[in-house]
C-alpha cells in the first residue's frame, strides 16, 4: 500500500470536470484508489464520492493506493493533479 | 376534426404529426419483494442501468462535430456518474436488505446523494443533485419502460416532419430543435413575444402559442394543421380540409417566391427616404437567410446563446472565435448586444446573484454585467478583438440611468487599454450604443445620446415596463398592446432625441418586423429597423410602398387616440392610404 500527500493546484478544484478526470484515471488500475480530505474519505473510482469531497484550490489531500499496480495507479493519478488536470487556467 | 385558436405566428402553414412533450415526474411506489426474487431484482436493475449506459454512449458518439466540447465532458461525466458505486451498488445493498424493489431502493439512495450536495458550501457542486436526479430519471425510465418525450440532449428520436406540442418551451429546449427539422411548434402557453414565438420566427416556422390545452386535446402522431398567419390548428382534418390547407400552403411559398424579387431593389420610401432595413440573429446559423435577403447589416446580435446549455461561461478566446466568425461572413456593420440575461433568459452555469435575477425588473442585462465584471469584461476583450475584422458596435442593453452608461464606458476603455498594452490589434473609434428599453432610459434619451454613439429601442421589453405587464404572463397579455400612446410616444420621444444629437437610432423589437406597424413606425420617424431576416422582405415591400409625406394627418389622429380602438382604426386607415 502506497500514500502521499499532494495540493490540489488548479484554480477550481476538485470540480465535476476534475472529478471526472480523477475517477477515469483511477479506473484505469485495479489497485483500490482513495483520496482522504477534510477527515474524509472517498473511493477515488467513484465520482460522487470525490464531489462530495469539495477539496478546492489549495486543499492537501492524501492519496492511497493499494494492489499490484499501485506505483503506476499513483504516479498516473499524482501527474494528473501537478498538470492541473489538464485544465486551460 | 377539432380546431384551437392561439396566438400565430410566422405566416406559413405547416402539416405534420405531432410530438407531445411529456415531462413526467416520475413516482416511484415501495413494493416488497420475497427473499428468492432479490437476485432476479438485482439483475433487473443491472440490465437498466445498462441500457440507460448504452443510451449515454450512443450520444456520445452521434455526437455532432461543431458541438460544443462541453457536450462530450458533460456526457462523460453523467456516465461516470452512473457507473458510480455510490449509486449503483448501494441501491442494491438496499434491495438487499430492505427487501424492496428497484425503483425504491434507486430514490431513495438518489434522496441520500441529493441530500449530501444539498448542504454542501460551494454552489456549483450543490447544483451537482439535480445531475443525480437527472440520472436517476433516466435509469427509472428504463427500469419503468416509461417513454418521455423531452428536448433534451438525450432526445435521439427523428423528429423531422414532427409538429412539436408542449405547454410551453424553454429557450434550452428550444435550442435542441433547432437542427431536427422540425415544422411547427404549438404551445399551451406564451404569446407573440415570448421566446417560444422568436425562436419560431428565426427558425422560419410557423407556431400557434397561447394554445391553452393544446396538450390536453392532442395526442401523439394526430395530425395537425398549423396555420401560423392566422393562429389556428386543426387536429385530424378530413381529406377536403387538407387539400385546402395544402393549397394555401403552395400559394404561400408562392408569394415569397414573388418576394425574392425584392432583394435587390433599393430600401427607399415613395418620397425618397433612406431606410436601414438590418437583421436581427442569435447564432451564426441565420447568417445564410441575412444574406440572401441581403440585410443592411446586422442591428442586433444576441449573444446570450453562447452562454446558453453549458456548464461555464464561454472563454474570452471562444467569444472572440463567434463575433468574429459573424462579423466577417456578414461584410456589413454587426451591432453586437452584451449578455442580456436574467429574467425569462436563464444560464444553467451558476453566477453571483443568479437566484435574484428571475424577475424582469430584477438584476439583469447590463445591471448584472457590472455586478459581475468578470462575466462583463471577457466579452468586451472579445468584441473589441472581433472589431479589428470588421465594423462592429457594442450595444448595452437595458440602461436605465446614466451611472450605468459611465461605468460601462470606464470599463471598455480600460479594456482598450489593455489590448494596446499587448498590441492586441481593435477599432479604437468603436461605436457605443444602448438598448432602449426601459421607460426611464425613453425619458431620458437625450442625456443618454450626449454620451452614446447610437440608440436602439427595444420595444419587446419597452412596452413590457411601460404598461407593466410580464410578458411571460399570459393572463396579462391581452393588456400588451404596442400602439399604447405611451408607447407610441416614449418611441417617439426617442427618435427625435436621437435626431436631436445626430446620432442613429434604430428599432429592434417584434413591433420592426411586424408589417402592421411599418408605416406606423415610419410614421414616427424611424430610419432603421433591425428584424428577423425572414420579415425583412415582407417589410421592405411596406417601406417601398410608402409615401411618408402623406402621413401627417393619420399619423396625429393615432397619436392622440383616446382609446386602443379608436387608435387601431386610425392605424388600419393609415395601412390602407
Amino acid at each position: 500500500m502506497l500514500d502521499q500527500q499532494i495540493e490540489i493546484i488548479n484554480k477550481l478544484g476538485l470540480h465535476a470536470r476534475a472529478a471526472a478526470k480523477l475517477v477515469s484515471t483511477a479506473n484505469r488500475f485495479e489497485s483500490r484508489v482513495e483520496i482522504e480530505f477534510g477527515g474524509q474519505k472517498a473511493d477515488a473510482k467513484s465520482i460522487m464520492a470525490v464531489m462530495m469531497l469539495a477539496a478546492s484550490k489549495g486543499s492537501l489531500v492524501t492519496l492511497t493506493t493499494d494492489g499490484h499496480d499501485e506505483q503506476d495507479a499513483m504516479d498516473a493519478v499524482c501527474a494528473l493533479i501537478n498538470n492541473y488536470f489538464e485544465e486551460e487556467e | 376534426m377539432l380546431s384551437l385558436f392561439g396566438s400565430g405566428i410566422g405566416r406559413g402553414i405547416a402539416i405534420g404529426p405531432a410530438y407531445v412533450l411529456k415531462n413526467s415526474d416520475i413516482e416511484t411506489t415501495r413494493i416488497t419483494i420475497h427473499a428468492k426474487d432479490i437476485n432476479a431484482e438485482v439483475k433487473r436493475f443491472r440490465k437498466a442501468v445498462f441500457e440507460t449506459e448504452e443510451k449515454y454512449k450512443a450520444l456520445l458518439k452521434n455526437l455532432s462535430k461543431d458541438a460544443p466540447k462541453e457536450s462530450a465532458a458533460f456526457i462523460n461525466a453523467h456516465l461516470l456518474m452512473l457507473k458510480d458505486p455510490l449509486l449503483v451498488d448501494e441501491s442494491i445493498k438496499i434491495i438487499q436488505k430492505e427487501l424492496v424493489n428497484a425503483e425504491y431502493a434507486l430514490q431513495s439512495q438518489a434522496d441520500n446523494l441529493i441530500a449530501v450536495f444539498e448542504k454542501m458550501e460551494d454552489n456549483y457542486l450543490r447544483e451537482k443533485r439535480s445531475d443525480v436526479q437527472h440520472i436517476t430519471n433516466r435509469i427509472l425510465r428504463n427500469l419503468m419502460g416509461i417513454v418521455s418525450h423531452s428536448l433534451d440532449e438525450y432526445n435521439d428520436e427523428d423528429l423531422s416532419g414532427k409538429v412539436i406540442v408542449g405547454r410551453d418551451l424553454s429557450p434550452a429546449e428550444t435550442m435542441f430543435v433547432r437542427d431536427r427539422k422540425v415544422v411547427a411548434f404549438v404551445t399551451d402557453l406564451g404569446s407573440q413575444i415570448s421566446h417560444t414565438a422568436i425562436v419560431a420566427r428565426s427558425m422560419k416556422l410557423p407556431a400557434v402559442v397561447g394554445l391553452h390545452g393544446s396538450s390536453k386535446y392532442i395526442s401523439d402522431n394526430d395530425l395537425l394543421v398549423v396555420d401560423g398567419l392566422r393562429g389556428i390548428i386543426l387536429i385530424n382534418p378530413s381529406d377536403s380540409v387538407l387539400k385546402e390547407y395544402k393549397k394555401r400552403a403552395r400559394k404561400i411559398r408562392e408569394r415569397e417566391k414573388k418576394l425574392t424579387t425584392l432583394i435587390r431593389k433599393a430600401s427607399k420610401t415613395e418620397d425618397g427616404e433612406r431606410i436601414q432595413l438590418m437583421a436581427n440573429i442569435e447564432t451564426a446559423k441565420e447568417l445564410r437567410e441575412v444574406n440572401r435577403v441581403n440585410a443592411a447589416g446586422i442591428g442586433l446580435y444576441r449573444t446570450e446563446y453562447l452562454f446558453m446549455n453549458r456548464n461555464k461561461a464561454p472563454t474570452e478566446k471562444e467569444q472572440f472565435q463567434a463575433y468574429k466568425r459573424i462579423v466577417t461572413n456578414v461584410e456589413k456593420p454587426v451591432v453586437i448586444r452584451t449578455l442580456d440575461i436574467g429574467g425569462d433568459k436563464q444560464l444553467e452555469f451558476n453566477y453571483p446573484n443568479k437566484s435574484s435575477s428571475e424577475s424582469p425588473l430584477g438584476l439583469r442585462a447590463v445591471r448584472l454585467c457590472l455586478n459581475h465584471v468578470d462575466l462583463f469584461k471577457p466579452q468586451l476583450r472579445a468584441i473589441l478583438r472581433a472589431s479589428a475584422y470588421g465594423k462592429v458596435s457594442i450595444m448595452i442593453p437595458m440602461v436605465s440611468n446614466f451611472d450605468e452608461i459611465n461605468q460601462v464606458l470606464t470599463i471598455i476603455k480600460q479594456t482598450k487599454t489593455e489590448l494596446k498594452q499587448k498590441n492586441i490589434p481593435f477599432d479604437s473609434r468603436i461605436k457605443i450604443g444602448g438598448m432602449i428599453e426601459v421607460p426611464a432610459a425613453a425619458i431620458m434619451a437625450e442625456i443618454f445620446a450626449q454620451k452614446l454613439d447610437f440608440l436602439s429601442i427595444g420595444t419587446n421589453d419597452l412596452i413590457q415596463y411601460t404598461l407593466a405587464i410580464d410578458r411571460v404572463d399570459d393572463a396579462v397579455n391581452y393588456l400588451y398592446d404596442p400602439i399604447h400612446p405611451a408607447v407610441l410616444q416614449l418611441i417617439r420621444h426617442v427618435i427625435r432625441a436621437g435626431e436631436k444629437a445626430n446620432i442613429p437610432v434604430s428599432l429592434c423589437g417584434e413591433m420592426a418586423g411586424n408589417v402592421r406597424y411599418t408605416r406606423l413606425l415610419l410614421g414616427l420617424g424611424l430610419k432603421q429597423f433591425s428584424m428577423d431576416a425572414t420579415y425583412l422582405l415582407n417589410v421592405k415591400e411596406r417601406v417601398i410602398a410608402a409615401d411618408t409625406s402623406r402621413f401627417r394627418y393619420l399619423m396625429g389622429k393615432i397619436m392622440n387616440a383616446e382609446n386602443p380602438t379608436q387608435a387601431r382604426d386610425y392605424l388600419g386607415k393609415l395601412n390602407e392610404l
